[in-house]
C-alpha cells in the first residue's frame, strides 16, 4: 500500500489569505521594527510637529492660523532676509558648482599629476565648521585684513601712495565667499562621483563615429552627469540657505533668514516669530530634496554594471590647464585655512607678529578647553549611537521581513531629516523637550521626556538626526550589495536572523560602518546650526564656543578653538584611514575588489 | 509494503498571486521519498515562487504544503526541514569553505570536534578535501557551488532545495556538476527538488520532471515520457526541438497534410475526422532521402527543398522548405537532424551543393504525434 498521509484538508473555499506562524524570532524583528519606528517618531516626527504647530500659535499660545506668515511677508525687515537668502544661496550655487566642476573635471578626467593632493586639499574645508572659513575670511579681508591693509602698508610703501583694498566683506561679499568655500568641497565630491561613473565605453562609440569635442560634451558628457549636476546644485543650495555660521561672523548688517531665526529665539525670545521663519527656511529645502529624489531616481537606469571606467590620455595643454586651475583653487582653500592658523599663532593681529600659542589656552575666555572637551564627547558618542541607530534601521528595511508597511514608514522618516536644517531641528527640540506636560482636552499628559532637556543625551540625539540620512543611505547601499539570499540560507540552516547579522553583515559591512562613523564624529565637532539652541551653560560646545568668541570680539582664540576642531577632525579622518587600511589587510583574502 | 514509494512532499491546491499577477494557481503535486524532481519552465512560469514557499520563504494564498506528514503550510523557513542551494551560491564571504559548511551546526547542542568531524566528511564527500580554510573569493565558481551544497546538506536535511544551481558557471563544468549532483543525490537518498529552465540539466539529471507555464502544471513525468510523449504543443517545442505541421483529421489515426495523407499509430487519442490538427515530430525522428523528381513516393513521406545544412560535430541540422503547404512560407524551417555517419552515407559532405535539391522526409507513424489545434476555429473542408 502506498503510504498516503491523514491530513485534514482545508476548508474548500478559504475566506482569508494564509499567514505565516509568528515564531518567536519574528515577534523579536517586529520588536525591533516597532522600536526603530518609535525612535523615528520621537526624534523626529513629535518635534517636527510641535514647531509647525508652534508656528500657527501667537505669542499667548492662541490659534492664529497662518497670521505669523502673514505678518512675516508684510514686515519688511523680516521678508527681506528671506530675499537676501535666496540671493546669496544662488549666487553661491553657482559659482561654487562652476569652480567643483572644474576641478572635478580635471581630477577625473585629465592625465594631470598631483590629483591625490589636490583631492585632499578640495575636502579640507569639510573639516572645519562654516565659521573658520568667515573667520580667516577677516584677517584676510576686513579692516586690519592682510589684503585690504596692503600687507600691512608694505603695498603703500612700495608704490608710495597709500593703498586700501577694501572689497567690502561685511555683508553680501563676505558671506558668498565664505559660503562658496563651505560649499565647494560637497560640489566637487558630488561631481567627481558622477564623472567617476561615466562609462568609457561611450567615449570610445563618440570617437570611432568621429564626433567632435564638442559634440561628445553634449551628447556624453552632459547627460552622464546630469543628475550629479542637479544633486550638487541642491546640497549647495541648500547648505547655503540653511547656514547659521558665515552670516553670522561677515553678515554685518546684511540680514538673512538663518541669522532671523536666532536673533528672533536667543535675542528676543519670540519663539512664534522664530517657529515661523524656521518653517519658512524648510520649504525650500523640502522642496529641492523632493525634486533631488526624483532626479536620483531617474538616474539608476542610466548605470549598468558593465561600465568600463575612463582613463584619461595625457594631453599637454588640457594637462597645463589643470594643474593650472587647481593649483589656484588649492592655493586659494590653503590660504584661507593658513590664515585661520596664521591668526591663531600671534600675539596681537595686526600689531605684534610674534609666535605664541598663549590663545590656545582660553584664558579669560568664555568656555575653553572644558567644551572642547564636551564636543570631543559629543561627537563620540554621535559617532557610537548614530552608526548603531542608522545601521540597524538601514538593516530592518533592507532585510527585515514582515510590518511591510512598517518598514516603509521607517524608510521614509529617515529619508526626511536630510530636509530639517539645523536651526530648525535645533529650534524644533527646545519646544518639543522644554513642554513640561500637554493639555488635550481636560487631561495632561507629562512629557516623559521633559528630563533629557539641557543634557547630553539631546544633543547627541540632534546630532543623529541632523545627519541621519546621508548615513542611512550610505548603510543602505552596502546592504544592497550583499547578497540578498543570505537571509534566506540563514533561516534554511534554522540559524536566527540576528545570528547571521553578527557574523555575516556585519563583518561584510564593517568598511561602511567605519565611513558612517567618521561621518557622525566629524560632523558633531563641526555642527552649529542644530546644537546653538540646545546646549547648556554647564555643557558648551567648542563650535558654540567660536561663535560667542566671536560675538565677544576674542578672534584670535574664536581661531584657535576653530584650529582645535580642524585638527581634531583630520585626526579622527587620518585614525579612520589607518583602521581602513588595517581591515583591507587583515581581510584582503575574502574582499574581492 | 517497503518497496513502494511513499509519498513525502504534498502540495495541495496552492494559489499565489502578487497584486493582479497569479503566479502560481490551484497546483497540486506529490513527490515520492528519495526522489529527484525538477521544476522545468521558462522565466515567468511560477516555478522559483512554487520552490521557495515549499521552502517557507513565501506564503501561498491558499493551500498546503505537507511535508513528512506534518502540515508546514503556514510554517517559516527557520522552522521547516531543508537545505537550500541558490544560482548566486550566497556563500559569505567572510567566512572560510569550512565555516560555511559548520553554519548550519553551531548552536544545535553538537560538540566542537563532531562539528569538524561532519565538516571534513561533507569536504571529502565533494571532492573538496583540504580547501575546507580558503574563502569562497579563492574558489573557483564550481567549487563555490559545491561548498553551497555541502553547507545544504550539513544539517542533514531531509529535503533538499536547488534554485537554478548551475545557471551561473560555464558550459563545462555545468556538465561535470550536472553529475555530481545526481551522483550524490542517488547516495545521499535526499528528497530533491531543482527549479531550472534548462532542458538539459532536467532530461539529464531529474527522476520526474514538472513542467510548469504560466502558473500551471503542463505535464508531470518522467524525462522520456516528457520528451518522447509531450502533453502539449507548448512541451513539445519547450523541451528539445519539434517541428509543428498544419494538418487536418480524415480519420481517427489518419490526418491530411497538405497533398500527402499521412497515418499515426502512437499514443495519441482517436482523432475527430474534419477536426484541424497540429502535428508535431522531432528533427532526429524524421528520415531523410534525396529524391528524383518524378518518381514515386512512399507512404507517410512529405516532400522538401534543402535551403541550408548546419555542422554541429556529431550531427547535421537540415533545414527544408516544404512543398505544397499552404502558408509554409510564413513558418519557420522544417528542421531534420541527421547523425554524421547517416550523413556521410547520404554524402552529404558536399553539403552546400545540395541545397535547392528536393529530399523525401518519411514521418514515422509511431514517432509521429497529433494534438488538436486550438488556432484554428472551423475545419476547412477540402474533398480527399
Amino acid at each position: 500500500m502506498s503510504a498516503t498521509v491523514q491530513v485534514p484538508a482545508l476548508p474548500s473555499v478559504p475566506t482569508r489569505r494564509l499567514r505565516q506562524v509568528v515564531t518567536r524570532e519574528e515577534w523579536l524583528m517586529r520588536g525591533l521594527i516597532a522600536l526603530t519606528g518609535l525612535w523615528l517618531v520621537i526624534s523626529v516626527v513629535l518635534p517636527l510637529g510641535q514647531i509647525v504647530w508652534r508656528s500657527l500659535l501667537d505669542r499667548n499660545g492662541t490659534f492664529v492660523g497662518l497670521e505669523n506668515y502673514r505678518t512675516y511677508f508684510t514686515t519688511p525687515a523680516l521678508a527681506t532676509s528671506f530675499y537676501n537668502s535666496l540671493y546669496i544661496s544662488t549666487v553661491t550655487t553657482v559659482v561654487a558648482v562652476a569652480l567643483g566642476y572644474l576641478y572635478a573635471y580635471a581630477i577625473s578626467r585629465t592625465a594631470m599629476r598631483g590629483k591625490g593632493i589636490f583631492r585632499v586639499i578640495a575636502m579640507l574645508p569639510l573639516y572645519a565648521p562654516s565659521l573658520v572659513h568667515a573667520i580667516a575670511l577677516i584677517y584676510l579681508f576686513g579692516n586690519q585684513g592682510i589684503v585690504t591693509t596692503g600687507f600691512f602698508g608694505t603695498l603703500s610703501r612700495w608704490l608710495g601712495t597709500p593703498v586700501r583694498l577694501d572689497i567690502g566683506l561685511y555683508g553680501p561679499v563676505g558671506i558668498i565667499l565664505g559660503e562658496i568655500i563651505y560649499c565647494f568641497p560637497q560640489a566637487f565630491l558630488i561631481l567627481a562621483v558622477a564623472f567617476t561613473v561615466t562609462d568609457a565605453r561611450l567615449y570610445e562609440a563618440s570617437t570611432a563615429l568621429r564626433g567632435s569635442r564638442l559634440r561628445t560634451f553634449f551628447t556624453v558628457t552632459l547627460p552622464g552627469i546630469q543628475f550629479g549636476l542637479i544633486s550638487a546644485s541642491f546640497v549647495c543650495f541648500i547648505l547655503a540657505f540653511t547656514d547659521f555660521g558665515v552670516p553670522k561672523v561677515v553678515g554685518g548688517s546684511y540680514n538673512v533668514l538663518a541669522t532671523d531665526i536666532y536673533k528672533q529665539v536667543i535675542g528676543q525670545q519670540n519663539f512664534t516669530m522664530g517657529s515661523t521663519i524656521g518653517i519658512v527656511l524648510l520649504l525650500p529645502t523640502v522642496i529641492a530634496f523632493i525634486v533631488d529624489r526624483i532626479a536620483q531616481q531617474r538616474q539608476v537606469a542610466l548605470l549598468s554594471s558593465r561600465a568600463v571606467p575612463l582613463t584619461p590620455k595625457p594631453d599637454r595643454v588640457m594637462d597645463t590647464l589643470a594643474t593650472v586651475y587647481c593649483s589656484v583653487v588649492a592655493t586659494a582653500v590653503l590660504l584661507v585655512l593658513g590664515t585661520a592658523v596664521f591668526a591663531s599663532l600671534v600675539r596681537v593681529w595686526p600689531y605684534d607678529f610674534t609666535l605664541t600659542l598663549r590663545h590656545y589656552e582660553f584664558r579669560g575666555v568664555a568656555g575653553g578647553y572644558s567644551s572642547y572637551w564636551n564636543s570631543v564627547r559629543m561627537a563620540a558618542y554621535t559617532a557610537l549611537y548614530g552608526t548603531a541607530v542608522v545601521f540597524l534601521s538601514a538593516y530592518l528595511v533592507e532585510k527585515g521581513r514582515g510590518f511591510g508597511w512598517g518598514r516603509q514608514v521607517i524608510y521614509f522618516l529617515s529619508i526626511l531629516p536630510v530636509a530639517l536644517p539645523g536651526l530648525v531641528l535645533g529650534l524644533a527640540y527646545i519646544f518639543f523637550f522644554n513642554i513640561p506636560s500637554w493639555r488635550v482636552g481636560n487631561y495632561l499628559i507629562l512629557n516623559p521626556l521633559n528630563s533629557l532637556y539641557g543634557t547630553m543625551t539631546i544633543l547627541v540625539m540632534s546630532n543623529i538626526v541632523h545627519f541621519y540620512t546621508v548615513s542611512f543611505l550610505a548603510a543602505t547601499t552596502a546592504l544592497k550589495q550583499m547578497d540578498a539570499e543570505f537571509e534566506a540560507v540563514g533561516a534554511s540552516l534554522s540559524v536566527p536572523f540576528y545570528r547571521t547579522f553578527w557574523r555575516v553583515t556585519v563583518p561584510v559591512c564593517l568598511p561602511t560602518l567605519l565611513e558612517i562613523a567618521m561621518y557622525f564624529f566629524v560632523n558633531g565637532m563641526v555642527t552649529v546650526s542644530a546644537v546653538i539652541f540646545l546646549y547648556s551653560p554647564a555643557l558648551k560646545l567648542a563650535s558654540v564656543a567660536v561663535v560667542n568668541m566671536d560675538d565677544a570680539g576674542q578672534t584670535a582664540s574664536a581661531a584657535a578653538m576653530s584650529i582645535l576642531i580642524v585638527v581634531t577632525c583630520l585626526a579622527a579622518r587620518l585614525l579612520y584611514s589607518v583602521a581602513t587600511y588595517g581591515i583591507q589587510r587583515r581581510t584582503q583574502a575574502w574582499r574581492t575588489r | 509494503m517497503s518497496s513502494q514509494p511513499q509519498t513525502y512532499l504534498e502540495v495541495r491546491g496552492v494559489t499565489k498571486t502578487f497584486g493582479r499577477f497569479v503566479a502560481l494557481e490551484n497546483i497540486h503535486l506529490t513527490v515520492e521519498q528519495g526522489e529527484f524532481v525538477c521544476f522545468l519552465g521558462p522565466s515567468g512560469c511560477g516555478k522559483t515562487t512554487l520552490l521557495r514557499i515549499i521552502a517557507g520563504l513565501e506564503i501561498q494564498d491558499r493551500g498546503q504544503i505537507i511535508q513528512d506528514g506534518r502540515d508546514v503550510s503556514r510554517l517559516p523557513a527557520s522552522n521547516r526541514d531543508f537545505g537550500i542551494v541558490f544560482q548566486s551560491y550566497a556563500l559569505f564571504p567572510n567566512l572560510t569553505a569550512a565555516e560555511n559548511i559548520a553554519y548550519g551546526l553551531h548552536g544545535k547542542g553538537m560538540r566542537r570536534d563532531a562539528i569538524n568531524a561532519r565538516v571534513e566528511e561533507l569536504l571529502a564527500l565533494i571532492g573538496l578535501s583540504g580547501s575546507g580554510g580558503k574563502y569562497p573569493a579563492q574558489l573557483s565558481g564550481g567549487q563555490q557551488q559545491r561548498i553551497a551544497l555541502a553547507r545544504a546538506l550539513a544539517p542533514s536535511p531531509t529535503l533538499l532545495l536547488l534554485d537554478e544551481p548551475l545557471s551561473a558557471l560555464d558550459a563545462r563544468v555545468r556538465a561535470g556538476l550536472r553529475n555530481e549532483i545526481t551522483q550524490l543525490q542517488r547516495r545521499l537518498g535526499v528528497t530533491t527538488i531543482m527549479v531550472t529552465h534548462d532542458q538539459i540539466e532536467a532530461l539529464t539529471m531529474a527522476d520526474r520532471i514538472v513542467v510548469m507555464d504560466h502558473g500551471h502544471i503542463v505535464q508531470v513525468g518522467t524525462p522520456l515520457e516528457v520528451y518522447q510523449r509531450p502533453a502539449s504543443p507548448f512541451v513539445a517545442d519547450f523541451v528539445g526541438a519539434m517541428n509543428f505541421l498544419r494538418a487536418h483529421a480524415t480519420g481517427p489515426r489518419q490526418v491530411r497534410c497538405g497533398p500527402a495523407i499521412l497515418s499515426l499509430n502512437g499514443h495519441t487519442p482517436p482523432l475527430t475526422p474534419g477536426a484541424p490538427v497540429r502535428l508535431s515530430i522531432r528533427p532526429e525522428d524524421v528520415h531523410p532521402q534525396p529524391w528524383q523528381e518524378g518518381s514515386d513516393l512512399p507512404a507517410n513521406t512529405l516532400l522538401g527543398d534543402l535551403e541550408d545544412v548546419e555542422f554541429l560535430g556529431a550531427t547535421y541540422r537540415l533545414y527544408l522548405r516544404l512543398r505544397e503547404l499552404p502558408g509554409e512560407e510564413r513558418t519557420p524551417p522544417f528542421l531534420v537532424d541527421l547523425a554524421a555517419g547517416a550523413a556521410r552515407r547520404l554524402a552529404l559532405d558536399g553539403l552546400r551543393e545540395l541545397a535547392g535539391r528536393p529530399w523525401m522526409l518519411h514521418l514515422p507513424p509511431d514517432l509521429l504525434q497529433a494534438y488538436p489545434d486550438e488556432t484554428v476555429s472551423a475545419p476547412v473542408r477540402r474533398s480527399p
